[in-house]
């Protein structure tokens, strides 16, 4: 995945100024459980000090193209 | 002094003042609006009025038309009724409606575009008099990291942050929980203090466990469910880790290429 809108909260505009708590991209993972599972252990792994790599799963990836 | 239309027309006159207020305190500001004091709401909304009811006086002469400060004053002071007073307002209705309509539009753009000015170039981040309030706004989305003030920077723009993962210390009657997930939401109370958080994939253990238990997974406990609503009266502290997502490796499995990724802490 490139680095697009996707990775960051989205700027201010005229009628918003209050950024997401979360970028397009982690939107979409937490949208889908398989994604937001692996999210989290890869958190939690970091967290230990390991790493979980993850795979993002194909629908959460059509919705980022 | 009429009493009733004294305080109709000082109304009338912090006007634009209060809805400048109103639309610069909007969205994760908008507590700030209801929390001032009476005398911080006056002044705050005198400021604004009092400058562009200055432009919009010098401004209607382009139209040719004046403001009697004469006639406020007998509207204001007047102990008995002054016929010729009611007679101009009367005449010039039309005027006078557009004057304050035209005012109190002006005012909101300029309160929204005050606001928007402030957070798009931020300057709340950098000048403390301009900042907000609503200090759990700046821990929440890690704009803390920009201020003056800060012990430490972060290589990354605080824009790079994907996600916010909390560590919630909770007291209850059978003892203390640590909750641990994505923080999805949170709602500020009316003194401008945090109301509750809301966590996503969340887990949680007993710290009485931690002495029991080897395995550290074994402690854990993992909530099924949408979300997780903490009310803050609950919470003994709070710990805040900003994280983004970063590719690690790509491979290639049978001709289709898969990229993995993994969660970073921001540096």
């Amino acid at each position: 995945m490139s680095k697009s809108k996707n990775n960051i909260r989205t700027s201010s505009n005229w009628f918003s100024t209050d950024l997401p708590l979360t970028s397009k991209r982690v939107r979409v993972l937490l949208s889908h459980a398989e994604d937001a599972e692996n999210l989290a252990e890869s958190i939690r792994a970091e967290r230990k000090g390991e790493e979980h790599p993850f795979v993002i799963s194909e629908e959460a990836a059509k919705e980022l193209v | 002094m009429n009493i009733a239309l004294s305080t109709v027309l000082i109304f009338v006159f912090l006007l634009p003042g209060l809805a400048f207020r109103r639309f610069y305190y909007t969205e994760e500001f908008s507590k700030q609006y209801f929390k001032q004091s009476f005398f911080g709401v006056f002044l705050s909304s005198f400021l604004p009025s009092l400058v562009l009811h200055s432009v919009w006086v010098s401004s209607v002469r382009i139209f040719d038309y004046y403001i009697d400060f004469v006639i406020i004053g007998h509207l204001i002071s007047a102990k008995d009724f002054h016929q010729a007073s009611y007679e101009n307002i009367q005449t010039y209705l039309t005027p006078i409606i557009i004057y304050n309509s035209s005012i109190v539009l002006v005012a909101i753009l300029t309160g929204l575009l005050f606001k928007l000015l402030i957070r798009k170039f931020k300057i709340d981040r950098t000048l403390k008099i301009f900042r907000f309030q609503n200090h759990w706004h700046y821990i929440v989305k890690g704009e803390f990291f920009e201020f003056r003030r800060a012990s430490f920077d972060i290589k990354d723009n605080v824009e790079d942050i994907e996600l916010f993962y909390i560590d919630a210390l909770i007291d209850t009657e059978e003892g203390t929980i640590l909750y641990d997930g994505f923080l999805v939401d949170y709602e500020l109370s009316s003194e401008g203090g945090l109301e509750q958080i809301s966590l996503k994939i969340v887990q949680r253990r007993y710290l009485k466990d931690d002495s029991k238990t080897e395995s550290k997974q074994d402690k854990y406990y993992t909530i099924r469910g949408h979300i997780l609503v903490i009310p803050y009266d609950k919470i003994i502290n709070l710990n805040f880790s900003y994280y983004k997502i970063v590719p690690v490796e790509t491979t290639n499995d049978k001709d289709e290429i898969i990229q993995k990724h993994k969660a970073v802490l921001v540096n």
